[in-house]
């Protein structure tokens, strides 16, 4: 059956795709469109978290008080000079939250980039040799999916002990199936492509053709899910430090740090656990606009 | 269209000329996604005489399947029409709204579209989606509708019509599926039926099973046919006028005969000597 | 056509099959296929849907392994290889893809697409890759202000000269060739077969083309071969095989194509109902319950391609048993 080009959905493009012009002239699909509304929340994420990036990157040099000064004024109103006010302990509020920033900034993209290169990589070579490898990999990886995340991260921290660089790895692996599934199936839907038997037929051997020729037409979702799980990563490092497990008691981190100060939002101290929950919120809810803007920019409707 | 070329009766119906029933006047337009808003349909005026085959052929980008699309008022959002008028009963279809549309589509206007697997529901059987055409238009009662249903199947020679009616759209191949999505362009006996591109994609023994079924079918009920297509093989075997169509332009308007024996257009010229790339003996 | 009588390339025996669907059946896509294709000829391989012809390029090129079967290029087997022996057969023949869209890598430039090839088969160096690129998008008819363009900015003709550019890059003596005009507009076709027609002249290269459109067959090959359902059913020379077709299936095909031509009616050959699915076929000629000329050992056995002249085979005792009636 010869599959045709023409007329998909019925609608005409100026510069159609199957004449043959001698110049291409000007071509309508180009990439230079204005930018959809879409673009907006992407911008938007970009820049709160260049934001955190720049506060993490301060908080080596400055913070306006010591974050670990215990002996300052405990239960401070948020005001002046304690911006965000102090807790139980006259830390104050901002500045453990700016210090914070590097740590549940560093854990959520070290964990990330490692699961996406590790999984990335398993999943292309399960997906394009298929078979036995691709068999022995998902038999591993379903071994993880046996296990609500969240637990089992849980229980591999309280395992080897605290330490952010225990965390990073404990998080890597948790959301390593994930990135191994979604490239293991674009690089699987697109072993079928021409180009990929052609790319045997100039001479590739496998590997070139899985990490040369799929794996880079495939990035879009990839990235596109990388965000957005980034969000989640971050999340789940939040509720592991609320649930005081992972970094050493008294390392400022959001989660331990909404912990600490729960029981002051009955009794009205509302600010110990609200400005590190913002922080929380504003870094999700970032990442999950650029992940957004991402998947709008991958997104193959609108590729032609 | 040029109506005063008379027929060769041997070789098609013959027929005194009459009005048309659909006439497209000056019809313009760009799609709003563009980055520089060019016009993808200038000028575009051509007329369907009733009773008879109309073939509107042009390559890739065209224009003459976002043209039928605009007859019937599914073309894309994005598109912006800035000029001209589509006459359908005297009335102008771009300026309807939307309730008296519904009530034409597949009443009055009926289309078939290329690929009829996925131009068809998947989830429901043959015989209900046709029979929900007639009782969306008809109000006929469910017995009624699945008799006509069967009648439809059976008007498009499908074997065997009360068995496949209850078949889902992936136990028919390809030409089989093609017929059904003709079968329910014509159960309520529309006015006009317009096809875009309906064989391409299909081998050619089917192709050419089912362009004599569209023939066979117009001829029998005096059904007004507009056929796109970019075959012009397809046109030479079927169509009584021809349209020739470029970049959203008209090149040319005739009868078939004279399209294909005579072509004015440099254009039309070069298609006829692309598609005969052997001089048959 | 050359008149060379070693074949270039030979395929005996050739079968295909998969299994497919639950419970499993099979489903024969290459049924003993068996032809031979010469140094500068065009052999054209047709038929519709469900005829095994994709599937037959590339078992060929062994892309998909074949079942069972022999294939020969220049003399040496090339069946049983291992990856360093296949490696150098992708030097002598090449596969040109049927899609524009799909067959280049939508992230390489012309330039890349061209040098892989130049850098893995032939190990050329950079200015030699650069030299040798500038030459092959020449003779496909394209400007070296194409090579720096990317897939999206082509229009389908001039990615499918790309095509042919990059199968050509490794000096192949054979080319397979898998529907290329059929994804392009008509306008265009000519110009590409024109290009192909120029390219066996000038190269001597052989052509094996695998298309369903009966007016390229006719334009391009010397000799044809017509599939159905795996099989070859008639085979001979072009213009033999269309101003006298023996097989029904032949004789449907070719009274089903359309001509672009005013006034031409033909008689239509029919065959009942439509084309099988392939799954689970039974011992039988493959077109023995669409066949008017069917009989009883039609249904009992399939028929071997029986040799009808110097350069013809026809898969179809009766019809020959017809011919012969006629002849005598």
């Amino acid at each position: 059956m010869t599959p045709t080009t023409r007329s998909a959905a019925g609608v005409a493009e100026p510069s159609g795709s199957g004449g043959d012009t001698a110049t291409p002239g000007p071509v309508a699909k180009t990439r230079r469109r204005p930018p959809p509304a879409g673009a907006l929340g992407f911008r938007i994420g970009v820049g709160l978290l260049a934001g955190y990036l720049v506060v993490a990157i301060i908080s080596y040099f400055w913070t306006p008080f010591d974050p670990l000064g215990v002996g300052g004024d405990v239960l401070v109103k948020p005001g002046t000079p304690y911006l965000f006010g102090t807790d139980r302990l006259g830390e104050d509020v901002f500045s453990r939250t700016m210090v914070a920033t590097r740590y549940d900034l560093a854990i959520t993209v070290a964990s990330v980039g490692l699961a996406l290169v590790l999984g990335t990589i398993l999943g292309t070579i399960g997906g394009y040799y298929g078979k036995f490898w691709d068999g022995a990999i998902m038999r591993a990886i379903e071994t993880f999916n046996a296990f609500p995340t969240l637990l089992f991260a849980m229980l591999i921290v309280s395992a080897v002990g605290p330490g952010i660089l225990n965390i990073i790895v404990v998080l890597a692996f948790v959301g390593l199936p994930s990135y191994l599934r979604l490239a293991r199936a674009e690089v699987m839907s697109r072993k079928t492509w021409q180009f990929a038997e052609a790319a045997r037929m100039v001479g590739c051997r496998s590997w070139r053709v899985a990490f040369r020729h799929l794996l880079p037409n495939s990035i879009g979702p990839l990235l596109a899910f990388t965000a957005v799980n980034a969000a989640w990563v971050a999340l789940i490092t939040a509720s592991l430090g609320y649930l005081g497990i992972g970094l050493q008691p008294g390392v400022p981190e959001w989660g331990s740090m909404i912990a600490n100060g729960q029981d002051g939002i009955i009794t009205g101290q509302w600010w110990v656990s609200f400005f590190p929950g913002m922080a929380i919120l504003g870094m999700t809810g970032s990442l999950y606009l650029l992940g957004d803007g991402l998947g709008d920019r991958f997104d193959p409707r609108r590729r032609r | 269209m040029s109506a005063d070329t008379a027929f060769d009766p041997a070789a098609r119906h013959s027929s005194p000329v009459r009005e048309p029933i659909l006439e497209i006047d000056n019809y313009g337009g760009y799609f709003s996604t563009s980055a520089d808003q060019a016009p993808v349909l200038k000028g575009i005026t051509y007329s369907l005489a009733r009773g008879a085959i109309t073939a509107i052929v042009g390559e890739t980008g065209s224009g003459k399947s976002l043209t039928a699309l605009s007859m019937l008022q599914i073309q894309p959002a994005s598109f912006v029409r800035t000029s001209g008028r589509i006459l359908f009963d005297g009335q102008d279809l771009a300026e309807l709204d939307e309730r008296t549309l519904r009530g034409i589509r597949g009443a009055r206007i009926s289309m078939v579209f290329q690929d009829a697997r996925a131009a068809l529901n998947p989830i429901f059987t043959v015989g209900r989606q046709i029979a929900d055409v007639c009782r969306l238009h008809q109000g006929l009662s469910r017995n009624d509708a699945k008799d006509a249903a069967i009648a439809a199947l059976r008007l498009v020679h499908i074997p065997d019509p009360e068995r496949r009616v209850r078949q889902y759209p992936h136990e028919f191949s390809g030409g089989m599926a093609q017929r059904v999505m003709i079968a329910m362009a014509l159960v309520c006996k529309p006015e006009l039926l317009i096809l875009d591109e309906p064989t391409t994609g299909l081998d050619v023994t089917i192709q050419a099973e089912i362009i004599a079924l569209i023939t066979e079918l117009c001829r029998e009920s005096d059904l007004t046919t507009c056929l796109i297509t970019h075959d012009l093989g397809v046109v030479a075997e079927t169509c009584d006028y021809a349209v020739v169509m470029r970049r959203g332009e008209v090149l040319e308007t005739g009868t078939c005969e004279q399209v294909l024996t005579a072509p004015r257009h440099e254009y039309t010229q070069q298609l006829l000597a692309a598609s005969r790339l052997v001089d048959d003996a | 056509m050359n008149a060379n009588p070693y074949p270039i390339l030979r395929v005996n025996g050739l079968r295909k099959h998969f299994e497919v669907g639950h419970p499993r059946k099979r489903l024969n896509a290459i049924d003993d296929v068996q032809f031979d294709l010469f140094p500068g000829e065009t052999l054209a391989v047709v038929g519709e849907s469900g005829s095994g012809k994709s599937t037959l390029a590339r078992c060929i090129v062994r892309l998909i392994e074949p079942s069972a079967g022999e294939i020969e290029l220049d003399g040496r087997s090339i069946t049983q290889l291992g990856p360093a022996g296949l490696a150098r057969v992708y030097r002598r023949i090449q596969l040109v893809f049927q899609d524009p869209n799909s067959s280049l890598n939508p992230r390489m430039t012309v330039r890349q697409a061209i040098e892989e090839p130049l850098q893995l088969q032939l190990k050329m160096g950079r200015a030699q890759r650069a030299a040798r690129s500038r030459e092959l998008v020449a003779m496909v008819g394209l400007a070296d202000e194409h090579l720096d363009r990317h897939p999206h900015q082509l229009s389908g003709g001039q990615r499918q000269r790309v095509g042919i550019a990059r199968a050509l890059a490794a000096q192949p003596q054979v080319l397979i060739l898998d529907e290329p005009t059929s994804s392009l507009d008509v306008s265009v076709r000519g110009q590409i077969l024109e290009l192909l027609q120029d390219l066996q002249q000038t190269l001597g290269l052989a052509y094996l083309f695998i298309t369903h459109d009966l007016q390229v067959v006719r334009r391009v090959s010397h000799r044809v071969a017509v599939m159905y359902l795996g099989g070859i059913v008639e085979q001979g020379r072009t213009e033999d095989v269309f101003a006298d077709p023996i097989h029904p299936y032949t004789r449907a095909l070719l009274s089903a194509a359309p001509t672009a031509r005013w006034g031409v009616t033909r008689e239509r050959f029919r065959l009942a109902g439509e084309i099988p699915s392939p799954v689970d076929l039974p011992d039988a000629c493959r077109l023995a319950g669409r066949c008017p000329l069917a009989e009883k050992p039609c249904h009992r056995a399939k028929p071997a391609l029986i040799p009808f002249g110097p350069h013809r085979a026809v898969a179809c005792p009766p019809a020959l048993a017809q011919r012969q009636s006629l002849v005598v």
